[in-house]
This record gives structure tokens, C-alpha cells and sequence, in this order.
């Protein structure tokens, strides 16, 4: 029986590889949609500006006004729809000699506004897959649910998402006004 | 590709703009050189610096650092413009930082230009240099941050040792980059 799991692994990575992502512009994707963040209010003013390549990784960069837990750099959220003001938005991006993708993850994590429930979504693309079958890892995928102790984080398939299309349609999911912006 | 590295009050004193009358900036993309204007226009705002285009007045506002970037098809003539008003450089307080493509035209035309280059004293920057990452420093912050190596990381983490939450995925690829980087 054909694995779909494994048939899409192969697809995701061709099409990693074959991208030929400029940083500038990679970046300049990454402003836009921060863009749409701040006009929205949901994060400062400066988000835009702070992130910066450091090798062959795109980051929030340090001056960002949140940290996760051992102090990665991210934003710190406010008026999302869905999550509690502190939710943390952060990615890495990692881009190889050619312009092809090489890894990234986006994420959101913080309470909802309902009840103050852990919640947290965040893409994955991994250089090869982690674990296999419908729990496993895929090389592209999407983790949603409470958090990774609450469970269950359902490990979601997602379409062939690029960085900032990935950090859009998460910003979208906790916040919807943002999709009529677009 | 270019890549930018630290804020830009770093990149900023790496271009040491207060110590020359002319820098000259080297982009090897279009992005990578937005990049550049957008975090110096933020982090600079208001009245601090004029960031314009052709055609330049260089005795405009004498005070205010000037960054013009020339258009791609123009590089070559503009630079030659900008030579014949160079001695209106030593009549500025702040710098020039003119932006040019890394081996585009306007490049060729200024090493033809010894009386308009030693305006730079030296200051060429290439961004592409600017933005390496230094691997040293990488992993000393990585280590002061998560208690481990990368290596004793990247085993944690595919042991399950470590949770899987937003933190450690975005840790884990600066583990990889440093750990690729030191084979």
C-alpha cells in the first residue's frame, strides 16, 4: 500500500529544494505580513524591523519585545481575537547557498481568551521527517492543540505553505479580521 | 545573498558613517538593500538622515547623513555626475553612504575615479561580509541560553528528552546551523 505520508514527504521536499528564495525578498514577505500585524494592533510598531539574518537563518531578532522560555526572540501579541494578550509569535527560517528552503518553524503560542487555555499552532518544515505514520513528523506539517503537555496537538497536513504565507495563515487562525485585510 | 547581522545601531557603526565623508555600500540584491534603507529609516527616524534618489544636492542639508541609492541603469552616469561635485564633500558635516550594486556599473565607474573613492577613505562596505554569522559567538549565546550544546541538544530533543513546543523547535534550528557549521 502506497504510504501517503511518505509519498508527500518526497513532494514537499522536492519543492523546498527547488525554490530559489532571495533573501532580501524573503524578508521583505516576512515585513508584509507583520505589516498586516501591526495595522491590525496586534503587535508593536517596530516588529516590522525587527528581524534580521544571521548566516543563513532569518530570525526575530533580539530587540523583538518577547522571549519564549530559554529566551529565543519573538513578539509579544495583543488584541488577537482568539488568545489572550502575551501570546508569543516566533520563527526561524533557515535558507540554503541556492535560495532553496531549507527549514523553518512559525509559531503561536498563549492562552485562549475563553477559558485561558494553554493553546498553540505552529508549522514545521524539517529537513527530513521526525517519527512516521499520522503521528509522526512529516517534513512539512502543522502542530495545533493545547500544548505538547495538555494534548492532544494533532499533527495536521498542510498544503506547500512558504514561510510567510505559513506565518500569515497562523496570524489569520488566532485573529480572522485579518483575512479581509488581505 | 546578502544578509544583514545585529540591529542596526550595529551596521550602523560597522559603516563607521561618522568617520567618513563617503561611504559606499555594496548590495547584492534589491531586497537586501530595502532591508537595509527600511531598518535605517526606522531606527533613524524623522530628521536624522535625508534617504533619497537622484538627482542629489549635496549641499542640501549639510548636517543630515544622505543616503542615495542609485537606479540600477543609471549607476554608471549618476556616479559620474557625483564625481564632478565631489569636492562639495568636504563641505558636509555628515556622510554620504551611496548604495551600489556589489560588480554593477556604477562600482566599474568609481574605481575609475581615485579623486571621488578617496572621499570613502576605505569605507566599502560589502553587506554580503557584514552579515556573516559569527559561529563562535552563535553558540555561546545558543549554550548560555539552553544549557547545552547544540549537538547535546539536537540528542536530547530526538530522544524526546526535550518538550516539543515552540521554544525548542526554534532553538533546534540554530542547533543544526552550528552543528553543520563546525563539520
Amino acid at each position: 500500500v502506497n504510504d501517503p505520508w511518505s509519498s508527500w514527504d518526497a513532494a514537499v521536499q522536492t519543492w523546498a529544494e527547488g525554490l530559489s528564495l532571495k533573501a532580501g525578498e524573503l524578508s521583505t514577505q516576512m515585513r508584509s505580513v507583520l505589516n498586516e500585524a501591526v495595522a491590525g494592533g496586534l503587535c508593536d510598531r517596530g516588529a516590522v524591523h525587527q528581524i534580521k539574518w544571521a548566516g543563513n537563518e532569518l530570525r526575530v531578532s533580539p530587540a523583538a519585545n518577547g522571549k519564549t522560555v530559554r529566551g529565543h526572540p519573538a513578539y509579544q501579541l495583543r488584541n488577537l481575537a482568539s488568545l489572550e494578550d502575551g501570546a508569543l509569535l516566533g520563527f526561524v527560517v533557515r535558507v540554503g547557498p541556492k535560495g532553496q528552503l531549507l527549514s523553518f518553524t512559525v509559531g503561536i503560542e498563549g492562552a485562549l481568551r475563553t477559558s485561558g487555555t494553554p493553546w498553540s499552532a505552529r508549522i514545521d518544515l524539517t529537513e527530513k521527517p521526525e517519527g512516521r505514520g499520522p503521528c509522526g513528523h512529516p517534513v512539512l506539517h502543522a502542530h495545533v492543540g493545547p500544548d505538547d503537555k495538555a494534548g492532544p496537538v494533532a499533527r495536521v497536513p498542510i498544503r506547500l505553505l512558504p514561510p510567510d504565507q505559513a506565518l500569515r495563515w497562523l496570524l489569520v487562525t488566532v485573529h480572522p479580521a485579518l483575512e479581509s485585510t488581505a | 545573498m546578502s544578509r544583514l547581522i545585529g540591529g542596526t545601531g550595529t551596521l550602523w557603526s560597522k559603516l563607521g558613517v561618522l568617520r567618513a565623508p563617503l561611504v559606499v555600500v555594496l548590495y547584492s540584491s534589491d531586497g537586501a538593500v530595502d532591508d537595509l534603507t527600511a531598518e535605517i529609516a526606522f531606527d533613524t527616524p524623522g530628521d536624522d538622515l535625508l534617504l533619497t534618489s537622484l538627482p542629489v544636492d549635496l549641499a542640501e542639508e549639510p548636517n543630515r547623513p544622505l543616503i542615495v541609492r542609485l537606479p540600477l541603469r543609471d549607476e554608471d552616469a549618476a556616479v559620474q555626475r557625483l564625481s564632478l561635485e565631489r569636492d562639495r564633500l568636504s563641505t558636509r558635516a555628515a556622510p554620504l553612504v551611496l548604495l551600489l550594486q556589489t560588480e554593477g556599473a556604477g562600482m566599474r565607474a568609481l574605481k575609475k575615479l581615485p579623486f571621488l573613492i578617496s572621499f570613502a577613505q576605505g569605507r566599502i562596505v560589502n553587506l554580503d561580509a557584514l552579515a556573516v554569522a559569527d559561529p563562535v559567538e552563535e553558540r555561546r549565546t545558543f549554550q548560555e541560553a539552553t544549557g547545552l550544546t547544540p549537538e547535546d541538544f539536537l540528542l536530547q530533543r530526538s530522544n524526546g528528552q526535550l518538550p516539543d513546543d515552540l521554544d525548542a523547535n526554534l532553538w533546534a534550528h540554530r542547533a543544526r546551523t552550528l552543528v553543520e557549521s563546525s563539520q
